[in-house]
């Protein structure tokens, strides 16, 4: 794959992915390895980050005699959430007209 | 590699703190749990080298550091508009489009890696333009100083004398030094940014009124690109923030580095007398340095130091680890910890050393072997004295 992913766009995912269900970890990394291609030591800062800005907070379930740590979005996440949904439409929109070729030069 | 030496790599190579360290050390032991034995290998693989990891994380949480400032805004500093800050922001701001355009790619790389203003990805060109903004619409409490070599004069010695403000010195890009200093201001606060006989101060002065505990308001920072000259002496001081200094021509007397609760790195750096770097709740790290005489400080987080060459290290903490690798040390080393373990690997071989290492809770390891808790050997050259109460001591030979 050619594009890259930027930090604003892999916070965008995993809240989306939040505010459907609350996951672990490792659940999280192959949800997301599904559909894109990213490394899997880049998901831990950027859960950490969300964590410390308020958009997900973690709690732990025992799971066969260990812990299982799950994260779950807050509504403060949820309104993050939102406002990248709007970006992102704005910003689709953009690239797709160019990509499109039906970007109007007058 | 097995999971077990990953984790142990991991975890040996983190300068961060002990709690966020067990934090990151859990999710990455979970990981490792979900994807099954049947995958150990497939996820070591992805993972790759732990030291690249943990560099990467250290890096994270020294980001975070210098972000404290900009989370934590000061109630008091909320005033906005006023004609006052009007009037400081003509008088201070300079063109910010210049030295972003120069230094911009150059210094890309680095100013993503640890600190300065926000989504690094942008590079300093476009933060910059992004700074003026923030400034516009923000608080009104904040002064900008940017200079060039257009309009300021070379200087061959700096202090730096600051709070809650991450410093970053480096040297110039293509030929062009500047300074670009963001400050948090209050209106008896005075701040000075000046060159005088060849020395550059960057200094704010709290005002006499109020004692101000904790974080002070607003997103800080100094940046020094420093002019293709010799130096006397570089004299950093902050606290709650990081300070790097890295790729510096040579310096003469002193390179002091002040700080607390924010990590200091060092790397590139050639001082012909004295290097000393205090903080007490973070990492200290001296790569790819020499000096005559290098002492670092900190009490409860680590100290690195790698391939460094120098007659005399001195390296004292009490709740964190020391490490000394790839490196040089003439006369005398001298490393003292009491809840960590220290590892050294010295060049040459064990007949050019005097050597007294001891340990209370644990064992001194000499190329791999146990010498039981204390060890003494040698009558070389060169002194070396390791003390730990809590810890292993290891040492090895480059030969």
């Amino acid at each position: 794959m050619a594009f890259q992913i930027g930090a604003a766009l892999l916070d965008a995912c995993v809240l989306a992915i939040l505010d459907k269900r609350d996951v672990y970890g490792y659940e999280l990394t192959v949800d997301i390895k599904s559909v894109i291609e990213i490394s899997e030591s880049t998901l831990y800062p950027v859960l950490r980050r969300l964590q410390k800005d308020g958009c997900l907070v973690t709690y732990d379930r025992p799971y066969n005699g260990r812990n299982r740590r799950y994260y779950s979005i807050t509504g403060q996440g949820r309104e993050k959430l939102a406002q990248y949904r709007l970006d992102w439409e704005t910003y689709k929109c953009g690239i797709d007209k160019m990509m499109k070729g039906a970007f109007d030069h007058e | 590699m097995s999971k077990e030496v990953f984790l142990q790599q991991l975890e040996s190579c983190l300068l961060i703190g002990r709690e966020e360290k067990e934090e990151v050390m859990n999710y990455y032991r979970e990981y490792f749990e979900e994807a099954g034995p049947e995958n150990e290998q497939a996820v070591i693989g992805e993972l790759g080298d732990p030291a690249v990891l943990a560099e990467k994380l250290n890096r994270e949480f020294e980001a975070d550091m210098s972000e404290q400032n900009r989370e934590k805004p000061d109630m008091d500093d909320q005033t906005t508009g006023s004609e006052e800050s009007e009037n400081s922001r003509r008088s201070t701001y300079r063109d910010f489009s210049d030295l972003g355009a120069t230094i911009g790619d150059a210094v890309r790389a680095t100013v993503e890696a640890a600190m300065g203003v926000a989504d690094m990805a942008m590079g300093v060109a476009d933060a910059a333009i992004k700074e003026v903004d923030t400034f516009r619409g923000g608080s009104g409490q904040q002064k900008y100083y940017v200079y060039t070599n257009d309009d300021m004069e070379p200087f061959t010695s700096a202090v730096v004398d600051v709070s809650d403000c991450p410093i970053r010195v480096e040297r110039s890009v293509n030929g062009r030094f500047g300074v670009d200093v963001r400050l948090s201001v209050r209106p008896d606060d005075q701040v000075i940014v000046t060159v005088e006989n060849g020395m550059l101060t960057v200094k704010k002065n709290r005002g006499r009124r109020r004692l101000v505990f904790g974080f002070n308001g607003g997103s800080q920072h100094v940046k020094l690109y420093l002019p293709d000259l010799e130096y006397d002496r570089l004299v950093l001081d902050t606290s709650n923030a990081a300070v790097v200094v890295s790729d510096v021509g040579r310096i003469r007397e002193l390179l002091n580095v002040d700080t607390s609760n924010g990590s200091i790195k060092v790397e590139n750096v050639s001082v012909d007398d004295r290097i000393r770097l205090d903080t007490s709740n973070s990492s200290i790290s001296v790569r790819q340095t020499c000096c005559r005489r290098l002492e670092a400080d900190s009490s409860n987080s680590g100290i690195t130091v790698e391939q460094v060459s120098a007659l005399e290290a001195t390296l004292d903490t009490s709740n964190g680890g020391i490490k000394v690798k790839r490196s040089e040390i003439g006369e005398m080393l001298n490393a003292d910890t009491s809840n960590g373990g220290i590892e050294v690997e010295l060049s040459g071989s064990e007949s050019d050393y005097r050597i007294i290492a001891d340990t209370s809770n644990a064992k001194v390891y000499v190329n791999g072997r146990s010498m039981g808790s204390s060890y003494t050997s040698g009558y070389g050259r060169r002194n070396v004295r390791l003390d730990t109460s809590n810890g292993r001591i290891s040492i090895g030979f480059t030969g």
